[in-house]
């Protein structure tokens, strides 16, 4: 058994033919590996040296300040980190619920023989490109939202005080909340798809005990399956936090592209990832691309963070309760 | 079977002619027994012989699964638990279960017994937290828990774990307690506490317990069904079945000559 | 035991609640993908006629196709494809076959997964800075380099996860052959890799197809048919981004037109790939 527990490498160093090719092979490889490795590094080299400029010179007021103009080149990122935040809020408070929902259908309620075919069209969603999905919003969404959607809740919700100040304005049809609903749809497959493996893997006898006592099926998931598989289902969240935040076509096409902060989530405003896909062709001058670099510095950041966290959960969720 | 057995008392469930497929396979083959109040029966039997199954369609916790087919009776009290239609809770109410591996609940110790409590009474917390000490001193467990009722059940160990189970099914109050394999993660001592738990048991419910362990079902039956490849091959006082069988199929059983 | 039947009552009334709302919840996503689909189809096969294959883009008021975008969507995808398939596939055979569990390793996947779901808008600013800035000028092969950088960690990931399946006893037999390890990897473990790593490519394929973002500030846009990768650039996603957001109906509809065929094939793709996964498991 020597053979097997050597590396393979030098268990091979014994045989003749083709040697030669092994190292090179193996540099080839290590190369290809190393080139990954430099394409980050280079990034991340790329996005802090050229927002210098622009944090150096605008201090804590880039993050603080909502004052955006190119003309006087003064850059004040408040408004579209703002706007991402908010969007993705929306995003998750609406597609969060949803997404385990629809775990919970998929695994315990759907008949077995829809339960394939119901999950691919599930996933299909998160295969149909983010320009088809703002080209949806613009023309299916906001015309519906505009006419049937907004004028119910700046009526119903507008006169209520502290919330009505969420829901004032002209029905646009576009804006922060359009886009953060579009966003919820579009995280749903991937909360969804982890959801589904996560309250899976919740072991069989710990249903059948809860169902053995006669708990409803919706306790059995409120007590039993979510909280076995909350660390996995909070992993999968953060997962479709990440790409809410940094989703970009989808969000242009229907936020309306205001760089400013209003109350109301009926208005347009915009995004870190929309102004970038707005101005950054446009950008004149070393400062305002300077400051959009920077923008990209935040948004790569916060995405980071929260992905590192979702990678955190599900690491941890995979590790099995003792029994 | 010609040969009858004397019951001491009326069968509180009663298994007449019970067929069971799992798709194509038939997996119980004309099964007939019954299950006396305040008495343990044993069903014993190799590997895939149908105990398991016949113990998971007492409380159709079977249904759980698509694709599998009964005909056939259980009656329990005389009434026919697989024509339920509908909603199960109230039959699983009556008819508790233990599993082979412990299964508390992601809560505490506390919750996991109030749980279910609160799923068929309106009690107020004094009433749970009563209800609560009486169900673990039952399960003899008490002692050793009460002064960590908050902390996770997770935490305990696995004889720990799997009386908290115990606890947790006789809560409710069930009249039958079905129980698979309960100690086959066990380790003796764990067993032992078992064994005497399902003694004082018996005073209350009818108990059925699916074991591979063949002391196990001396020590703890009054009665025992043999099983194998389907069919109920003998059914008698643990007494006769395992001091004179009176089929060959069981002898060899019992002698450990197979299974 | 006294059950008291409002309890009960209650309860299921409870679950069916939420559990109709699980319902709800499914039958809405799968009414957005049909709304989606719908809409594409209504719009999109209208709009959809040979002059969209074969003639470029008009400007504003006259007629057209989309010829030239569909030529540079396919251009710089393939390119991008050429150049991640084989910095993918041999970054995942150093991960499964040489580095393993080696703390260099752990840092090449972690990378690896970060540029996975790093926002692809920043990888077009990366380019942008690094390819079209240098070069003075929007470029084909910057388009290329950025849908690249977006493949590469689909393909890395497949790569490893498919190798990582092969079982040590086979790479063992063939080195106790004679096989060098070099001749080991691509004569066995890639060819039992094989359909696994075709169907990361497919994927990574639909994923690269359908991007919008990091194209924006690299290839850009060209009203003109062109093959010279070295010229700015028109894909079918960034013109229909340019013709969905503008004010005329003709180019609107040959944005619906684009969208149709894009997400076409993007779909085609995955059920491809699905397909081929699912082949491969038996």
């Amino acid at each position: 058994m020597d053979v097997i527990e050597r590396p393979l490498d030098t268990a091979a160093k014994r045989v003749p033919s083709g040697l030669g090719l092994d190292a090179p092979f193996r540099w080839l490889t290590r190369g290809a590996a190393l080139l990954v490795v430099a394409a980050l590094g280079a990034m991340l080299a790329v996005l802090v040296i050229w927002s210098w400029p622009a944090l150096s010179r605008f201090g804590p007021a880039f993050i603080v300040s909502g004052h955006w103009n190119p003309v006087t080149e003064v850059f004040g990122a408040s408004a579209p980190i703002a706007g991402t935040l908010i969007t993705s809020a929306i995003a998750m408070a609406v597609g969060a619920p949803m997404a385990v929902g629809i775990a919970i259908f998929l695994n315990e309620l759907c008949p077995y023989r829809l339960r394939g075919p119901l999950g691919v069209a599930i996933e299909l969603l998160a295969a149909v490109p983010s320009i088809i999905y703002g080209m949806w919003g613009l023309f299916v969404v906001a015309p519906l939202f505009a006419n049937h959607v907004y004028p119910v809740l700046i009526t119903w919700l507008g006169p209520l005080p502290v919330v009505g100040q969420l829901f004032q304005g002209p029905p646009f049809g576009i804006g922060m909340l359009t886009a953060g609903l579009i966003l919820a749809v579009m995280v749903l497959p991937f909360i969804a798809s982890v959801s589904r493996q996560v309250l899976a893997s919740v072991p069989a006898v710990l249903r059948e005990a809860a169902y053995g006592l006669g708990a409803t099926k919706w306790e059995v998931a409120r007590h039993v399956l979510i909280p076995h598989a909350r660390r996995g289902l909070i992993g999968g969240m953060m997962l479709g936090l990440g790409r809410a935040l940094g989703e970009t076509m989808a969000v242009t096409f229907v936020i309306g592209n205001a760089h400013r902060i209003s109350a109301s989530l009926l208005q347009p405003g915009t995004t870190i990832s929309a102004t970038l896909a707005n101005e950054f062709t446009e950008a004149s001058g070393d400062i305002y691309l300077s400051s959009l670099v920077a923008l990209g510095l935040i948004l790569s950041g916060v995405t980071f963070l929260v992905l590192l966290g979702a990678r955190y959960m599900l690491a941890r969720a995979d590790r099995k309760m003792p029994t | 079977m010609t040969h009858t057995v004397t019951l001491t008392k009326p069968a509180k469930v009663e298994v007449r002619n019970l067929n069971f497929y799992y798709g194509e396979s038939q997996a119980l083959k004309d099964v007939s027994i019954p299950f006396q109040d305040r008495t343990v029966t044993a069903l014993i039997g190799p590997s895939g012989c149908g105990k398991s199954t016949l113990l998971r369609a007492l409380n159709r916790i079977c249904d759980l699964y698509a694709g599998h087919r009964a005909t056939g009776e259980i009656l329990l009290d005389g009434h026919n638990i697989l024509e339920e239609k509908g909603d199960l809770s109230l039959l699983r109410a009556r008819v508790g279960m233990v599993f082979q591996k412990p299964t508390p609940f992601p809560m505490s110790i506390f919750e996991n017994i109030a749980f279910p409590l609160r799923m068929y009474r309106k009690l107020s917390r004094a009433e749970i937290e009563e209800e609560v000490e009486s169900a673990l001193r039952k399960a003899a467990l008490w002692e050793e828990v009460k002064d960590k009722l908050h902390r996770s059940g997770l935490g305990l160990s696995g004889g720990q774990q799997q009386r908290l189970c115990i606890a947790r099914a006789i809560a409710i109050r069930p009249e039958v307690i079905l129980l698979d394999e309960p100690c086959s993660a066990l380790d003796p001592i764990s067993t032992a506490q078992i064994d005497e738990l399902m003694w004082e048991l018996r005073e209350d419910y009818c108990i059925v317990i699916v074991t591979h362990n063949m002391q196990q079902a001396a020590r703890v039956s009054d009665y025992v069904g043999f099983m194998y490849l389907g069919e109920m091959v003998e059914f008698d006082t643990a007494e006769t079945l395992f001091s004179s069988p009176r089929e060959r199929r069981t002898q060899d059983y019992i002698t450990g000559r197979f299974g | 035991m006294t059950i008291d039947p409002r309890i009960v009552r209650r309860r299921r009334l409870a679950s069916r609640l939420m559990m109709g709302l699980c319902v709800g919840a499914a039958l809405a996503a799968l009414a957005v993908l049909a709304s989606i689909l719908l809409k594409l189809l209504a719009r999109g096969l209208g709009a959809l006629s040979w002059r969209v294959l074969v003639e470029p883009t008009p400007p504003p008021g006259s007629e057209g196709g989309l010829s030239n975008a569909i030529v540079g969507s396919l251009l710089m995808t393939g390119i991008a494809i050429l150049l991640a398939t084989p910095i993918g596939v041999l970054t995942g055979t150093w991960l499964a076959e040489y580095a393993r569990k080696s703390r260099l390793a752990e840092v090449v996947r972690f990378i690896n997964d970060t540029l996975l779901s790093a926002p692809s808008i920043i990888i077009g600013l990366y380019v942008y800075v690094m390819v079209v800035l240098p070069s003075g000028h929007f470029s084909g092969w910057a388009g290329a380099v950025a849908l690249a950088l977006i493949a590469i960690p689909v393909v890395v990931r497949t790569t490893e996860d498919m190798l990582v399946l092969v079982p040590d006893q086979v790479r063992e037999a063939a080195v106790a052959l004679g096989m060098p390890v070099w001749r080991m990897i691509v004569r066995v473990t890639w060819r039992a890799a094989a359909k696994g790593v075709l169907t990361g490519v497919l994927l990574a394929v639909a994923r690269v197809s359908g991007e919008t973002a990091p194209l924006l500030f690299t290839a850009l846009n060209n009203q003109f048919s062109t093959w010279n990768m070295a010229h700015p650039m028109p894909s079918l996603p960034v013109v229909i981004f340019q013709f969905a957001m503008s004010p005329y109906k003709d180019w609107q509809e040959l944005a619906w037109a684009g969208a149709l065929l894009i997400s076409a094939s993007v779909l085609l793709l995955n059920i491809a790939a699905r397909n081929m996964a699912s082949r491969g498991d038996r």
